[in-house]
């Protein structure tokens, strides 16, 4: 018995020596944080990487600086392995937060450049946002500075605030779209950002079929795309020039927010007794008048006039979207999805890509005004 | 051997097999049963649990013709002293391997996502330590520890059906996709994954409890374990569709992962800890039931010393440098060896037992 206590107080000794030390530590000093990354094809068919780096501060008064590195490889993490050469010391990604990828190497797909975040677990997938950048996505990284803020946190920022305006939404996070791009029968649209004027701007989003960019929408089509597709940020402002003559006359610029209350969506896929599809998206949405410059009063006798022309309008731009999405082959409402869920037969018959492109879609959109604000 | 260890009542038999049953598989389940069966995953399982409980009727019959025996006393008394040794021999080494696969798999699961850097060595060190410490203790000790450790199924039931918000109906259909057959090819693997309950062929003596009582606690036991890894095979095949868990061997850990919880970003580092202590309790189980067998072999009445034996068989098993491949090969050979020490020698010796006592009762 004594003996066996001994070897036991022996062993835990042992492993108090090899293990308490703990092999997977780091220290945040040593290491240097990636807060933004960008990926890109360069001219030879590499990978070009884009990093920004933060730097510690050198005094406690003083903020934390950032650095722009680049350098290309096979692979992102080859072109990685590279920058570490490049730059002193360890480059780690466990705090970054935005991903963007140029047009270029996003039209190659995306699966390549997201490998290596989700074979390697330390890398955070739950969070950082991906972006795709119209041209270049390290021209933006590359502006280091967007005023007194650092890119990748202006980035962070932008996006965010973008999805609160529903402009973007949901979320599209690097898991989010990793899992889309490996679900067949469901695409995806991601934020698209550009450089317009020496400004980063949001274009819109871009329109991914299966992992590859085929398309965009701007800015005023994507926050009706977002209401279609039956999610809602806290805003969804549009503004529309009105012009009614009949039977009153109504004229002016009239903004108005569509996300005050959860619009009404019925969505339904039709699979006809001779295998076509069809689809009815109605969406009844609820209106909040923001802004109206007309000289007319917004009388409750003229509401139904206005309610009548921008549903007109809307479902017009509807259609559009539709017909865009369409072309860029991109199944955002997850049609396809459906049928291997339901008419997994019919599916098996069908060469969807192609049928995709002529699906019929019958698109309403009913705006009901709920309220005028404070006046009238 | 009974009088000494201390007994246990019907309700510690209860966690005592969920415990040994959920160990390492529950992570990888979704995956392998997800290859065969596809949407009918949950179909599989159901069926699985259904074989599970004729294997428990089957083991239970056999048991309760020797009352105050185990397997091994039983072993030993049919098949005689030479041949019986042989196979309590065969019967421990079948438990070693099972110990070794799951240190195997629960190691090679914390080095791949939690501990990247630390030696394999240690955690196995660790693993072993762990193991000798609970199974050189009496069999009530283990049936403690089993019960503590069960209130931690609440924390994994949480964190698994967190992963509800992700859910999409249409990842899971068509649910027949892929045929009965397949299904029930997916039932046999599962049934591989949730063995862990032919523990009542080596504590049966030690439960105080009538033999009706061990049956419903065995039912009871196999029925909770058998909705455990439906609930998470269907919350993986919910969240992700098949071609995202043909990717990922351990989609469980991935689901964590992917869930942004807001307060921390990788709920898995969260996750595996919490798992790690049940996989822990099935090791424990399986290096009892080797250590009780070297015990009754060499008639000894205490198996502090057989214990640290399996466990360091088990340890040098493990310690093999493995590769995927050596990996899957031990996995098959595992599955072989179930077969027959869970399933053939039982229904044997089931079937020799009718046999004699009919001529008893022809006399």
């Amino acid at each position: 018995m004594n003996k066996l206590k001994f070897a036991q107080l022996g062993m835990l000794m042992v492993m108090l020596f090899t293990v308490s030390g703990c092999w997977d530590h780091e220290y945040l000093k040593d290491i240097n944080l990636a807060y933004s990354v960008a990926f890109d094809l360069s001219e030879d068919g590499n990978i070009l990487e884009t990093v920004e780096i933060i730097v510690p501060a050198e005094s406690e008064q003083s903020s934390p600086k950032n650095e722009i590195h680049h350098s290309t490889g096979l692979t992102p993490r080859n072109a990685s392995t590279n920058m570490r050469n490049i730059i002193r010391g360890n480059m780690r990604f466990i705090k970054f937060g935005v991903q963007m990828v140029g047009t270029e190497l996003a039209k190659k797909g995306l699966k390549t450049v997201l490998d290596v975040n989700f074979r390697d677990p330390s890398n955070p997938t739950a969070d950082p946002r991906f972006v795709v950048a119209d041209g270049l996505a390290s021209d933006i990284i590359s502006k280091k500075l967007v005023g007194e803020i650092k890119i990748g946190e202006f980035l962070q920022q932008k996006i965010r605030s973008l999805e609160r305006m529903g402009i973007f939404y949901p979320p599209e996070t690097i898991n989010s779209v990793f899992l889309a791009t490996t679900n067949p029968g469901k695409d995806f649209v991601l934020p698209y950002l550009g450089i317009e004027n020496e400004e980063v701007v949001a274009k819109g989003v871009a329109l991914f079929d299966d992992e590859y960019f085929t398309g965009t929408l701007d800015t005023n089509q994507s926050t009706l795309l977002v209401l279609m597709s039956g999610e809602m940020g806290d805003n969804a402002r549009m503004t529309r020039k009105l012009h009614i003559t009949e039977p009153y006359l109504v004229q002016g610029d009239i903004s108005f927010n569509l996300a005050k209350k959860k619009p009404k969506r019925k969505f339904k896929i039709h699979v006809h007794r001779n295998g076509e599809v069809s689809v009815d998206l109605h969406l009844k949405t609820y209106a909040v008048i923001e802004e109206f410059t007309g000289d007319q009063q917004l009388k409750v006798e003229i509401l139904p006039d206005i309610q009548k022309r921008l549903s007109e309008m809307l479902t017009e731009e509807a259609d559009s979207i539709i017909s865009t999405l369409k072309q860029s082959n991109c199944d955002l409402f997850g049609v396809g999805r459906h049928l291997i869920a339901y008419h997994n037969k019919l599916w098996q018959t069908k060469n969807w890509d192609e049928e995709y492109r002529t699906l019929q879609f019958n698109t309403t959109i009913d705006v009901e005004i709920i309220s005028t604000g404070v006046l009238i | 051997m009974a009088k000494m260890e201390k007994t246990i009542t019907a309700r510690q038999l209860f966690f005592l097999v969920i415990q040994t049953q959920i160990g390492v598989s529950v992570l990888k389940i979704p995956h392998k049963v997800n290859e065969i069966a596809r949407g009918g995953s949950g179909i599989s399982i159901i069926i699985a649990g259904l074989i599970t409980q004729a294997l428990i009727l089957m083991m239970w019959l056999l048991l309760k013709k020797y009352p105050g025996k185990n397997l091994y006393q039983i072993l030993l008394g049919m098949a005689g002293p030479i041949f019986g040794r042989i196979l309590i021999v065969s019967y421990a080494a079948h438990f070693i391997l099972l110990g070794a696969n799951i240190m195997i798999s629960a190691t090679d699961i914390i080095h791949r996502w939690l501990l990247v850097s630390t030696p394999k060595w240690v955690l196995l060190a660790l693993f072993s330590y762990l193991a000798y410490f609970l199974a050189r203790e009496k069999l009530s000790v283990l049936a403690r520890f089993d019960t503590l450790a069960c209130l931690l199924f609440i924390p994994l039931v949480l964190f698994v059906g967190y992963g509800l918000n992700e859910a999409h109906i249409e990842n899971m259909l068509p649910l027949l996709e892929q045929g009965y057959f397949k299904i029930f090819t997916g039932a046999k693997d599962v049934t591989l994954a949730i063995y862990g309950f032919e523990i009542l062929l080596v504590v049966y003596p030690f439960i105080k409890a009538d033999n009706k009582q061990i049956l419903w606690s065995m039912t009871a036991a196999n029925s909770f374990t058998t909705f455990f890894y439906l609930f998470v095979v269907e919350v993986c095949l919910l969240a992700f569709s098949h071609d995202q868990l043909k990717l990922m061997p351990e989609p469980v850990i991935y689901l964590m992962k992917s869930m942004n919880f807001y307060i921390f970003d990788r709920a898995d580092i969260v996750f595996v800890p919490i798992w790690s202590i049940t996989t822990i309790c099935s090791l424990v189980s399986y290096v009892y039931s080797a250590a009780l067998g070297f015990s009754d072999i060499f008639k000894k009445s205490n198996h502090h010393l057989f214990s640290a034996l399996s466990v360091t068989i088990s340890f040098a098993i493990a310690f093999v440098p493995v590769t995927p491949s050596a990996m899957e090969k031990l996995d098959k050979i595992a599955e072989y060896m179930a077969y027959v020490f869970i399933a053939l020698i039982p229904l044997v010796l089931l079937l020799i037992s009718l046999i004699s006592l009919k001529k008893k009762e022809g006399r």
